[in-house]
């Protein structure tokens, strides 16, 4: 594998909405996260600007569609898509999410896989076959869930279970916890501190919708809200400065705000640094 | 107790159409509907951003009702976003048969389906693959033959009959990305035809075949005509010289 730059403070995820702002600014960000499912196999301007910008960052990349915790086979040929992706764009880690997004064919959005001693068997299985055909660690991410269908074991239990027997990282979605506290009735603080600091590749924060009081939605669609920059504080102080990405799909601001968000990620890991 | 497979096939087809598929049990139905609106109305804007005509002519309900029936019965393989629409265009033209649909609707979702894989043709090398002296059809343009004037479907415009004859549109990508149509006609189609045939290594023989197809006397004055053309379409990037 190439040498690939390595992430490090704050970063933006990519969004073709973004790419003329970013194409067009200065290194404004630390690094990038790209979604492979959103390029592959596509072409034109749009991908010559995504080239651009690849080369000149440091690149996570942030996958939608592998269903590692599905039942339908894991798509082979998407597989090696991937690999010749995260080689081409230099992409120093890769992560998915921990859900499935298929059953009988793609429904194109996460499922939460039931909390079962079965799903974790099955869940970790399937990443590291990726891990042994993408030939590198992936990260996986705790995802945001609004029910938790055939629930027999804890969240965290789940989770532990399964980076154990992929052997594989986290990616610790500061947000998702937060919407998932509230939802399902838990101490956000105590989950993350429950999190093995060891495996704690990258961070995501995001904006979220609150549907409710006690129903909250994972949008992405809003300004990072103040309890998820203090639970983020929180992570940094219980697990150390990690990269951290800022995810934005829908109801964009100025360019200008955006990046504002992301300089508030550099202030908290300076607040943690100075102690 | 079900097994992962099965349980995982109640949620997901739960999602895919509530009506006919029950949920797990013991969730409480508002955290369903979220899931049950995230799912259907994320597929749905998916497919309205690539078949803006199609979402205008139709109604909230019958829009919905489509899409539904595509979630529901279409088995998606492709995992890369782009492509999605290609799952639909699939089911529309291969899997749906319905007396009630516009007569032109698959044929509607054809043609603005190809203005993206336009879009996703890869760059390419001028010079590969000629076949004798004569231009090439560039990789960047479809020659699309229709049954219904789908350029010009609208809601003020919804033909229930087939034109007299084919509609030949040819969609093109410039280099700036910009995405074209020209209305075209039969002997146009058939003349970029025979520029890919083995069989004809020069205009003049192309020209001389058409001539006889079409049973035009003067030959010269074909060959000029076709040359004019030949020369107006490698100016606009559909020919490669």
């Amino acid at each position: 594998m190439a040498e690939t730059a390595t992430p490090a403070g704050a970063g933006l995820g990519i969004r073709r909405a973004l790419l003329n702002d970013l194409s067009n600014a200065g290194s404004v960000v630390d690094f990038l996260e790209v979604t492979p499912d959103n390029w592959i196999h596509t072409a034109g301007t749009s991908l010559k600007k995504l080239h651009a910008l690849t080369a000149r960052y440091p690149m996570l990349a942030h996958g939608l569609s592998l269903s590692l915790g599905g039942t339908d086979p894991l798509d082979s040929d998407f597989i090696a898509q991937l690999k010749t992706f995260l080689d081409a764009h230099h992409v120093h880690t890769y992560s998915e999410h921990l859900s499935f997004c298929s059953a009988g064919g793609h429904l194109y959005d996460l499922m939460p896989i039931p909390f079962t001693e079965e799903a974790i068997k099955n869940t970790a299985q399937r990443i590291r076959e990726v891990q042994d055909r993408l030939e590198r660690r992936i990260a996986i991410e705790n995802v945001s869930y609004y029910a938790a269908p055939f629930q027999v074991l804890s969240e965290m239990d789940f989770i532990h279970a399964v980076l154990n027997e992929a052997d594989c990282d986290l990616l610790l979605d500061v947000n998702n916890v937060f919407v998932n506290s509230i939802n399902h009735g838990y101490d956000a603080q105590a989950f993350i501190r429950a999190l093995p600091t060891d495996r704690i590749a990258y961070l995501h924060v995001a904006g979220h919708y609150t549907q409710e009081e006690d129903l909250r939605i994972d949008t992405h669609a809003a300004a990072v809200c103040d309890p998820v920059w203090e639970l983020l504080a929180f992570s940094y102080r219980e697990h150390g400065i990690k990269p951290t990405v800022l995810e934005r799909d829908f109801n964009f601001p100025l360019f200008a705000d955006l990046l504002a968000e992301v300089q508030q990620i550099r202030t908290i890991q300076q607040e943690i640094c100075n102690g | 107790m079900a097994d992962l497979r099965e349980q995982q096939l109640q949620f997901a087809n739960h999602l895919r159409n509530p009506d006919r598929f029950p949920a797990p049990q013991g969730i409480e139905e508002r955290r369903l509907l979220v899931y049950r609106d995230l799912f259907f109305n994320n597929i749905s804007q998916l497919l309205q951003g690539v078949f803006p005509v199609m979402r205008s002519i139709l109604s909230d309900e019958q829009w919905q009702s489509l899409v539904r029936d595509f979630y529901t019965a279409h088995r998606c393989e492709t995992p890369l976003f782009p492509w999605v629409a290609g799952e639909f265009v699939e089911y529309l033209c291969s899997e749906r048969d319905r007396a009630d649909d516009f007569p032109f609707l698959k044929e509607l979702a054809h043609y603005e389906w190809s203005e993206v894989v336009l879009r996703h043709e890869p760059d390419f090398v001028v010079g590969e693959a000629r076949i004798g002296d004569k231009p090439l059809l560039s990789p960047w343009c479809f020659p699309l033959s229709y049954h219904y004037p789908v350029h010009r479907i609208g809601k003020d415009f919804l033909p229930e009959q087939e034109s007299s004859g084919p509609v030949c549109l040819l969609m093109y990508r410039q280099l700036n990305d910009e995405v074209k149509f020209v209305e075209s006609n039969a002997a146009t189609f058939r003349l970029l035809q025979l520029l890919e045939d083995d069989g004809f290594e020069s205009v003049e023989a192309v020209a001389a075949q058409l001539a006889k197809e079409m049973q035009h006397a003067d030959v010269d004055a074909l060959l000029v005509a076709v040359n004019e053309t030949l020369a107006q379409f490698i100016r606009d990037g559909l020919l490669l010289a």
